[in-house]
């Protein structure tokens, strides 16, 4: 009997050891970019049609689906002063998160068009990590090196400790399972029903806006018609946590935040230089509606950053139109109507630190 | 708890140690330990329904008593009754209840009458279909008198619970599993290791290969509708694939699991697909369910020692209630009285007992008779599978409909299932080389660095194929 134990834990020792250095291999010989493009086959398509474009582009954004649902660029450029010509694009992708938004920017930066001078970047939330912690997007990402990076993070966060443990435990299931290959086929797997909603995505967002009560009108597939519809009725049934909701982010400034310099705003000052080094200013956006977590996590390193590089969207007293019932969509969205005011908002914000010794 | 999920995972090495290290002697100490293990395992799932187990196995344990006092026939059949009523009682209610209410409206309603009876969501309990049918059995054969009943209500309760086979088979004799529970058992090195490459092979047909189907079947049958004749034969196979996967996955594992303990379950799929007729494929194919319809259904109908109209009646209802065990839909008893069809012909030229050994036994491949038989008969299983698995019948009619129209678009859309395709060959090619052994791991003969090449090679393909625990198909029967 203790032969028997004693072998299987040999032979499980050996797999593993063997079953690390082959996960490697095949992860070098995909690379970082292919890591990217095979998770993000809906970014990737609109980044394309963004660099095809024969339009000159002065603006992109560059966040979740609350930069994908929430900022028109048609708005957007239309309240744009000082610029007749001004046209931005929208490059959200639903899934986002810090670290694949971090290394995505990092990416995009290196190839981006000619002339474009803005790049706005949404600050959201660590949290994902906790529904999805084995989903491609975050395990695909993990390394030693980001791991070490996402602790650290953690550590200097205002979250309660709790739920930095927890956190951190999600973290590091997520390393174990990507060194060891945990859902490696995945990243191939031939996902038609997804493909499908990509690419009703790119057809019917020529900018790559596209709110999700518009996406209710248009969408053609009954189960992304129920998943939406079931959504939205989420908050018409129990409406109390909009109102919530708006409270959150109605105290947040009279919350004592402990800022604290970590790899992530590191990361972010240095991505403000290397995009002024191609001449493009950074602007980070602190989005309204985002959840508490999201708002313990980005808020801190929002009051960090220089102010000329971030607008703050978030506030119920200054933008009430974005916490009313008739213009959100769900908890974290706003509908076409929010979109039209969050766009607008948007751009006065831009034009004002645009000109700031003007005031 | 499912057997592809990370708590099995701590789970089965947890109850392992403590069962050979903390609980390995006396008997009296093992038998509770693996019931307690079985009732946590099943409790994972949903703590409430161990009631239904547990009302099934006081019943069980009390009329098996009673029948062995009880003298007059009348007593005896009043017993069996009792104990009859209430496990089929509680399947029926659970499982069928909403099915019967359902047909009864639409009945009424095809005659233009509509009713509004009171309706109550019933879920369906795990494994409830396999439990139910194990403890009959055990008092069925008492009432027989082809076995005694035990007075040791722990090793009762722990046969009716085992974990390795309580959600999804094999469904167990007492006859064969019961004893197996009133001695005290030894580890044997090479059991175990026997044990360890089945639950190896199991988990690497149901994570690599019917997970992986599955999400390619799921996709055609969903969208059946706009997709050419060459897509939809592909979903047909690979659902024909999927299933026996993830079942006979289920089964292997369950096995591997078992021997483990140092019990013995019994085979429950034989390469089915190599199956030359229709009724062979019933001798290889849910073993465990055919032969219990089989001693308990056909044969007391008066199986086929009766006038030839009886004898295919009895087939009838053996392939129909079939059907119905596997869930409470129209489809499924479709599937069964289609494979009752393909049974009759064989049963009235008196060839149903024709292959009883394997296919080219001794031989690489098979003769052009015999191949032909393989292919007709995989056809024809595909086809009723189409029934399996669609929503409804009108739905599994216009599959198979557009699968002989839609031939206008040629080959386009295949492109895509290639790679699954080839795995369904590999694994067909294994599955044929090593037919004669109960599973393509058992007992290998070749050298060590070989086999412990495929150990890893199935490890790491069953590391990378994983994603979040899906379920077994066969839970929901």
């Amino acid at each position: 009997m203790s032969r028997f134990i004693k072998k299987i834990l040999l032979t499980l020792l050996a797999f593993g050891c063997l079953a690390l250095v082959v996960t490697q291999a095949i992860y070098s010989s995909i690379g970082e970019r292919g890591v990217l493009d095979v998770e993000s086959r809906y970014l990737i398509t609109n980044e394309q049609r963004l660099l095809e474009s024969p339009e000159r582009y002065d603006a992109v954004f560059i966040g979740s689906s609350v930069t994908f649902r929430q900022i028109n660029s048609d708005v957007f450029d239309k309240f744009v002063t000082g610029s007749p010509e001004f046209r931005s694009y929208n490059l959200g992708n639903p899934g986002m998160y810090p670290m694949r938004s971090v290394a995505y920017l990092e990416n995009f930066i290196d190839r981006a068009p000619d002339g474009l001078g803005f790049i706005f970047f949404e600050l959201y939330n660590l949290d994902t990590v906790s529904i999805n912690y084995r989903s491609p997007q975050i395990m695909r990402l993990m390394n030693l090196r980001n791991y070490l990076d996402i602790t650290k993070v953690i550590a200097g966060s205002n979250y309660p400790g709790s739920y930095k443990r927890y956190l951190l435990m999600q973290y590091t299931r997520a390393l174990v399972f990507k060194s060891f290959g945990f859902g490696l086929i995945s990243y191939f797997n031939f996902q038609q029903d997804l493909k499908d909603l990509h690419g009703e995505w790119i057809a019917n967002s020529p900018r790559g806006f596209y709110p999700k009560d518009m996406e209710l009108e248009m969408t053609v597939y009954p189960d992304n018609v129920a998943k939406l519809r079931g959504i939205q009725e989420e908050l018409i049934l129990d409406p109390a946590p909009l109102d919530q909701r708006r409270q959150l982010h109605a105290d947040k400034y009279s919350r004592a935040w402990q800022l604290v310099q970590s790899p992530f705003t590191e990361a972010l000052e240095e991505l403000i230089a290397v995009a002024a080094q191609k001449n493009i200013k950074l602007i980070f956006i602190m989005p309204p509606l985002v959840p508490e977590t999201a708002v313990t996590f980005s808020y801190p390193a929002y009051e960090m950053l220089p102010d000329e590089h971030k607008i703050d969207l978030s506030d119920p007293g200054r933008y009430p139109e974005l916490y009313l019932h008739r213009n959100v969509f769900d908890l974290e969205h706003v509908n076409s109507t929010g979109s039209r005011f969050l766009s607008r908002y948007l751009a006065e914000e831009f034009n004002r630190i645009q000109v700031p010794e003007q005031e | 708890m499912l057997f592809n999920s990370i708590q099995f995972l701590v789970f089965l090495p947890t109850v392992f140690a403590l069962y050979w290290f903390a609980f390995r002697s006396p008997l009296r100490l093992q038998n509770p330990f693996v019931l307690v293990a079985s009732y946590v395992f099943y409790g994972w799932w949903d703590w409430r329904f161990l009631g239904l187990i547990i009302i099934s196995t006081v019943v069980d344990y009390l009329v098996g008593l009673r029948l062995q006092q009880a003298t007059r026939s009348i007593s005896r059949r009043a017993l069996l009754i009792t104990s009859l009523g209430v496990n089929l009682g509680l399947l029926g209610f659970f499982k069928y209840w909403n099915f019967f209410i359902d047909s009864w409206i639409s009945a009424w309603a095809s005659a233009g009458v509509t009713i509004h009876p009171a309706t109550i969501e019933i879920i369906l309990p795990v494994g409830i279909s396999f439990y139910t049918f194990q403890t009959l059995s055990y008092t069925i054969d008492i009432y027989r008198r082809k076995i005694e009943p035990t007075r040791d209500f722990v090793a009762f309760a722990a046969f009716v619970a085992f974990f390795p086979q309580l959600v999804a088979g094999p469904i167990e004799r007492a006859s064969t599993l019961l004893p197996q529970f009133l001695k005290p058992r030894q580890f044997s090195y090479s059991n175990a290791a026997e044990g360890v490459r089945q639950i190896l092979w199991g988990l690497f047909k149901k994570i690599v290969i019917a997970d992986q189907l599955a999400i390619h079947v799921d996709d055609i049958f969903a969208n059946y509708e706009s997709l050419p004749s060459s897509v939809l034969i592909l979903g047909m196979i690979f659902f024909a694939f999927q299933i026996y996967c993830d079942f006979s996955g289920y089964s292997d594992i369950a096995i591997g699991t078992a021997r483990l303990f140092g019990f013995r379950l019994m085979v429950n799929f034989y390469y089915p697909y190599f199956s030359r007729n229709i009724a062979e494929f019933w001798r290889r194919w849910h073993i465990s369910l055919s032969t219990w319809f089989r001693d308990y259904v056909y044969i007391p109908l008066g199986g086929s020692r009766v006038s030839t109209a009886r004898a295919l009646r009895n087939v009838i209802i053996v392939f129909t209630v079939s059907g119905l065990w596997h869930g409470a839909n129209w489809t499924f008893i479709a599937w069964g009285m289609l494979h009752a069809l393909y049974f009759v012909p064989l049963f009235l030229l008196g060839t149903n007992r024709r292959y009883l050994d394997d296919a080219a036994a001794g031989k690489l491949l098979p003769s052009i008779r015999e191949f032909a038989g393989i292919v007709l008969t995989f056809t024809v299983t595909c086809l009723a599978w189409v029934f399996f698995r669609a929503p409804s019948l009108d739905q599994a009619f216009e599959y198979i409909q557009r699968i002989f129209t839609g031939w206008s678009a040629g080959l386009t859309g295949t492109t895509e299932h290639l790679p699954v395709l080839l795995l369904v060959v590999a694994f067909t090619a294994l599955e044929w080389v090593y037919r004669h052994k109960e599973f393509p791991l058992s007992r290998p003969s070749y050298p060590r660095w070989v086999r412990y090449t495929v150990y890893f090679l199935l490890t790491y393909f069953t590391i990378i194929g994983s994603k979040r625990a899906a379920e077994f198909i066969y839970f929901q029967f």
